[in-house]
């Protein structure tokens, strides 16, 4: 059964009568990571914090498992934890009386072993009892994590959660995240780092100026791009370019569809014919110097549709 | 409610300002002690005669100038002094007697002035320094009313200056014991009036009234201070304005005898802000007493409160 934990419908803010966001609506299911994706600026963090309701939103509707955000705010709050941009503590006090702070401010009793569990699950074990103000910017944002989820939340928000992690940072939240997925708990992440959306999410929702223009499904994208076929980049040595071209033109899967600066073919085919295509360029007498597969990036998506958007806006203005 | 105010008690005696608040309340009054004996060891006429005949000495003194002196000025000053020892005489006043009791009734108040600087200081940065410091989105996302966090800050600035006014208390008992010996509370004492006559009561009647009418201008101090700190959503000017009512108060008497005639002086709070004065008077101003000094505070303080309330509850925290 899937269950919706958040849905937004028709959302607006606006501020001097300009509209910082403006009629979103989507819905994110249990256990679901869902991205928010778009440009500085887009309404992300005006989307996130009307839901966590630090912002007043003008018009629309929240719904938190099923709860109206305007008549039972509290009981919505209490599914929900949060980071919202930088984690913000108290620097003159240890990490572990910071979570106490926000234990005692839920409405479920936290006993000392759940903080003790999730001190452990961010890896703060060692230095929790070191004031914050000597934790590193890492460290700080595991504590934010588990601030968040102290409580236990149905619904897990993160503004900018990658901002200021080092690459092993983002890839640990990454897999913690898809733990707590896998836990039922969902996610909603706000970034303008499309790659790492693209590594993180089931879903991204992508907005620019206020306005959603787009919601789609990565897995089910990539599953398809793999059925149609894939793109595949083709690195010869310059004067083979002629001998190579010959090989794949006898090669009725493989398509050539563009030539890169010279010596590099993009070829479209089939993910199983990659082997064979190989074994006909050496046959050929063809040197190889690189053959990698090349999945179409979340960028590439987001970029055509923004440009699709500026033409349309564009146009408009003629 | 329970929760926050246990946060906000913890958050408070974590800071090191707190700390060294309490530290300067001791060190001023043990100044204030060493001032205050070494004063009274140099004026202090020997005793070992019964003050009664001293007094009553002074008296035939004071006569013998009236019988002997023509100028007009003597005269007046020695009809004053009989007067004010025949006063003294039937109130059962002893003018030099020092123990810890007349010691608290006349020093109590003097260092009172920090505390309301420091619970100043207090009331303007609790609330300011969270949305300076980015915690207090942390906050607004618990399930939680908006008010609750504002009435848990209030009331532990009240319970902040509170302790310090009863350690100021406890100090003052403990040096003036050490140093002046143990008296009775019910010691008669004389409290100077320069408007009108002076008042002949007993200590444990007149120091509660002068603690309890400073606590309710300590409290509107708070007040005013917590509350420009919310509207104007900056600390500095908070405290600044804080200090400046401070410094107002002392020099009030000199408005009111400047602007004491016109109609609207009693309604601004000001004049208003040196309670402990009715203790030896009975009107500030012409038709103003206690009653109606305290009606205009709290009107002052319920439009205070209610409209930083109604401001923190709408506004948006971005």
């Amino acid at each position: 059964m899937s269950q919706t934990v958040l849905e937004i419908n028709e959302l607006t803010k606006q501020l001097n009568r300009k509209n910082i966001v403006h009629n979103a609506s989507f819905q994110m299911k249990k256990g679901e990571i869902l991205g928010l994706l778009g440009p500085n600026g887009a309404g992300k963090t005006t989307t996130i914090r009307m839901i966590v309701g630090l912002i007043k939103k003008t018009s629309g509707k929240v719904y938190i498992n099923g709860r109206d955000l305007d008549e039972e705010g509290l009981a919505c709050k209490s599914e929900i934890g949060a980071i919202v941009e930088n984690p913000a503590f108290y620097d003159h006090m240890s990490g572990y009386k910071n979570l106490e702070q926000y234990a005692r401010m839920a409405k479920n009793t936290i006993s000392k072993k759940r903080v003790d569990e999730v001190v452990e699950l961010v890896k703060l074990t060692g230095a929790i009892h070191d004031k914050v103000k000597k934790y590193s910017l890492g460290m700080k944002q595991r504590l934010g994590v588990a601030q968040a989820i102290l409580h236990e939340p149905a619904l897990l928000i993160l503004d900018e959660p990658t901002n200021g992690l080092d690459p092993k940072g983002i890839r640990d939240l990454r897999d913690y995240l898809k733990q707590l997925a896998d836990n039922g708990i969902s996610t909603l992440v706000s970034s303008h780092l499309l790659s790492e959306m693209q590594l993180m999410c089931d879903r991204v929702v992508i907005m620019e100026k206020g306005k959603i223009i787009n919601i789609s499904n990565i897995h089910e994208e990539e599953e398809a791009e793999g059925a149609a076929g894939q793109l595949v980049a083709l690195r010869v040595a310059d004067s083979h370019i002629g001998l190579a071209e010959e090989a794949i033109a006898g090669f009725k899967e493989v398509t050539l569809s563009q030539r890169e600066n010279g010596s590099v073919l993009l070829l479209k085919m089939p993910h199983d014919v990659l082997p064979e295509l190989n074994r006909r360029l050496v046959q050929a007498g063809v040197d190889v110097f690189g053959l990698e597969s090349r999945r179409s990036t979340l960028e590439d998506k987001f970029l055509a549709l923004t440009s699709e958007k500026s033409d349309e806006l564009q146009k408009e203005a003629t | 409610m329970l929760p926050l105010l246990k946060n906000e008690w913890i958050k408070l005696w974590n800071k090191k300002q707190t700390w060294i608040f309490a530290a300067a309340i001791v060190v001023l009054m043990i100044a204030i002690t060493a001032v205050y004996y070494s004063f009274i060891e140099e004026t202090t006429v020997p005793q070992g005669q019964n003050w009664e005949i001293a007094l009553e000495t002074e008296i035939a003194e004071q006569e013998e100038i009236l019988a002997n002196e023509d100028e007009e000025w003597v005269r007046e000053s020695a009809e004053q002094k009989i007067e004010e020892n025949e006063a003294l005489l039937a109130a059962g006043v002893d003018p030099n007697i020092t123990n810890n009791m007349t010691f608290m009734n006349e020093t109590l108040l003097v260092a009172t002035s920090f505390i309301t600087l420091f619970s100043v200081i207090a009331a303007s940065s609790i609330v300011s320094f969270e949305i300076d410091n980015g915690t207090m989105k942390h906050l607004l996302i618990r399930p939680f009313e908006r008010w609750q966090f504002l009435l848990a800050k209030f009331l532990t600035v009240v319970g902040f200056s509170a302790a310090l006014f009863v350690l100021l208390g406890i100090v003052n008992l403990i040096l003036g014991t050490l140093f002046f010996g143990a008296g009775s509370p019910s010691t008669p004492v004389m409290e100077m009036n320069f408007d009108g006559n002076n008042l002949y009561t007993t200590i444990d009647k007149v120091l509660p009234q002068k603690a309890g009418l400073y606590f309710l201008n300590l409290l509107m101090f708070i007040i005013i201070s917590f509350s420009i700190s919310i509207l104007f959503k900056s600390q500095t000017l908070a405290v600044g304005i804080g200090i400046f009512i401070l410094f107002a108060t002392s020099i009030s008497q000199a408005f009111t005898a400047l602007l004491g005639e016109t109609a609207w002086y009693k309604y601004v709070f000001l004049p208003h802000m040196d309670l402990p004065a009715y203790v030896v008077r009975e009107e500030l101003l012409p038709g103003v007493g206690l009653g109606f000094s305290v009606g205009v505070l709290a009107v002052y303080a319920l439009v205070f409160i209610g409209a930083s309330t109604v401001y923190f509850q709408k506004r948006d925290l971005a």
